[in-house]
């Protein structure tokens, strides 16, 4: 496809930028997520230390000019481990949000198209998965797989597409009563080219505004599996694992676990708020209203 | 006509909804031959629009066709699997809709849905397909073809995007066009304009045309012949000037007192009563309720259609006498 500038295409998406652009709430939490990526990106770099050296004559160390942000129980920089942790944060959330749309996505479409037995099937067998918690099942693939940052994104990605399956089914729902579909079938279309090029294009817009809304969530959860052990495993730096080690000293060393956990928390809002607002400016309707203002 | 395109025949079908069964259409008898127009008029929700999903067998799930025969081109629709059935739809039946703006999927340019049609029905290169497609749509009456296939649905006025969808029914060449009220949500001189574009287009290319609509002026403009359709019926049949001329049915008669079509021109009439409900139908004759012509047999027997003469019948117990 030869790019446009004037196309329709593009203008929409100016358009959408541009209200993106004038929320500064937005602006600032993507500048955040633009920061810590680049922090995930260039941690080795970055870092003054290994995160996994042992400095057994300097544990518990406040910041200094040496370790910036002090050193844990084991004497390694708290800096070099919160810069690795980030690596881990970023970018295992990205991955299940990926297979989470890879899984939830074709079958939710596939229940909400076909539906009788199919979609029956397919809801029945997501209600069961839903009400299977995450934990449990990360519990489960540690035993089977052994520990690690890749049996908890799997477990979170094999509870996780649900709710995105959910999302697509709804809007194929609504979107296959309609007449461009009926008109697709009186050229002779057959139903996967009906439902993969002509419904899902339609469907777009709930599906990035749901992954960009499940990112929060699932940095949390990923910390929250390596707290409880079955995530990445320590020596190896994860703000789970960081904040885990650094529980049992809270009342006299507090900044080893609080500092990873306030910038968990501002990862998270960061991503809520470009949610949300990616929300109002992908809506044909408030869109208009907002690039007005 | 000696070639019969489409015949329906004794046509049944119920829609079962949680408030009860609908029984949508009730033995509908319809030919329609080569190269003719046929107009189907009738009230909202008569079943003129089911019956034009049906011949596409494009009905919705809750649609079951109980009873009757639909045969296209010598060979029986209700019989045809699924893929013989996407083979006809590829090549021989178009369809028009009401509203153009739903009918075009929004995400993708004209030219793309015009080229995607084009190349469904035919084995057209890219290339060509596009040149056949700006060629359909210049023919159609859009200016700048090209730079409409560039547009977008949105971009484009109601008429233009009714233009464009004609266009996509046309690509195929098709043996029998359906348009299911082309032209209502078009405002009144594009409606002229759409309606002289498909007679037109019908004379030049032996298409056969089924154009449903409630309006009886068009109909008397654009077909030759015309099925009134009554709670799920075909009630009269016959040239368009025949039966405007004489309607034989009382509801054909009203129909064309309402229109103002006959008579003297006088304030708004209307028919009194309503249409039966289709959930719970009378047991003789559909139109009895509100017919001022009953009798006793109207209310046992339900009329089927009875042939007057060559290419004429009426569905009404007066004409059995008439007729003899």
């Amino acid at each position: 496809m030869i790019f446009d500038k004037d196309s329709p295409r593009v203008r929409e998406l100016r358009l959408t930028l541009y209200v993106i652009r004038k929320s500064k709430m937005a602006m600032v939490s993507i500048c955040v997520l633009v920061f810590f990526f680049t922090i995930a990106i260039l941690a080795p770099v970055l870092s003054p230390y290994d995160p996994t050296e042992v400095h057994p004559a300097e544990v518990f160390m406040p910041p200094s000019s040496k370790y910036p942000l002090g050193t844990d129980y084991l004497g390694r920089d708290n800096l070099s481990r919160i810069l690795h942790g980030a690596r881990y944060s970023m970018f295992a959330s990205l991955l299940v949000v990926a297979l989470t749309v890879l899984i939830g996505m074709p079958i939710g479409a596939v229940s909400g198209y076909l539906g009788g037995k199919v979609d029956e099937t397919l809801m029945r067998i997501t209600d069961v998965i839903l009400s299977f918690p995450g934990i449990t099942l990360a519990l489960l693939l540690a035993y089977v797989m052994g520990r690690g940052i890749f049996s908890a994104a799997l477990a979170l990605s094999l509870t996780g597409w649900t709710s995105m399956a959910r999302i697509v089914r709804g809007v194929v729902l609504s979107e296959k009563g309609k007449d461009y579909v009926i008109a697709a079938r009186l050229i002779g279309k057959n139903d996967f080219q009906i439902l993969f090029g002509e419904i899902m294009p339609n469907c777009m817009y709930p599906v990035i505004i749901q992954a960009v809304m499940m990112m929060g969530t699932v940095i949390i959860s990923l910390a929250g599996l390596s707290f409880i052990g079955v995530g990445v495993q320590p020596p190896e730096p994860d703000w789970g694992v960081i904040i885990a080690e650094g529980r049992q000293y809270l009342l006299e060393y507090p900044w080893l676990s609080i500092l990873p956990g306030i910038l968990m928390i501002t990862v998270v809002l960061a991503y809520n708020l470009v949610g949300d607002r990616l929300r109002d400016a992908l809506d044909p309707r408030l869109r208009g209203e907002l690039a007005a203002k | 006509m000696s070639n019969t395109i489409l015949s329906v025949e004794d046509l049944h079908i119920i829609f079962r909804t949680y408030l009860g069964t609908v029984h949508a259409l009730n033995g509908v008898y319809l030919e329609v031959g080569q190269g003719e127009s046929v107009g189907l008029v009738g009230e909202t929700g008569c079943g003129k629009s089911t019956l034009g999903l049906s011949i596409v067998r494009l009905l919705d799930e809750s649609a079951k066709i109980t009873k009757g025969r639909i045969i296209f081109n010598n060979e029986s629709i209700l019989d045809k699997s699924q893929e013989e059935m996407r083979e006809i739809r590829r090549k021989y039946i178009s369809l028009i809709f009401q509203d153009p703006t739903a009918a075009l999927n929004p995400v993708y340019k004209i030219g793309d849905q015009i080229v995607e049609a084009l190349q469904m029905s035919r084995s057209l290169k890219k290339g060509e397909a596009i040149e056949e497609g700006s060629k359909l749509l210049s023919m159609l009456g859009i200016p700048e073809s090209k730079k409409v296939m560039e547009q977008y649905p949105h971009e484009l006025s109601g008429g233009m995007r009714q233009r464009v969808m004609i266009a996509i029914a046309l690509s195929k060449s098709p043996l029998l066009l359906i348009a299911d009220e082309p032209t209502s949500n078009l405002d009144v001189t594009i409606q002229a304009q759409i309606l002289e574009l498909i007679s037109e287009l019908r004379k030049n290319t032996k298409m056969s045309l089924l154009l449903i609509t409630h309006d009886m002026g068009i109909v008397a403009q654009v077909c030759e012949k015309v099925a009134v359709m009554y709670a799920g019926q075909v009630i009269e049949f016959g040239n368009v000037r025949d039966v405007f001329k004489s309607p034989l049915h009382p509801y054909t008669k009203g129909l064309l007192k309402v229109a103002n079509l006959i008579g003297e021109k006088s304030r708004l009439e209307s028919i009194p009563g309503t249409i039966p409900d289709l959930r719970n139908l009378p047991p003789g004759c559909l139109f009895s309720p509100r017919c001022p012509y009953k009798f006793s047999k109207c209310m046992q027997n339900r009329p089927s259609n009875i042939f007057v003469d060559k290419g004429r019948s009426v569905a009404c117990w007066l004409l059995e006498y008439k007729v003899g």
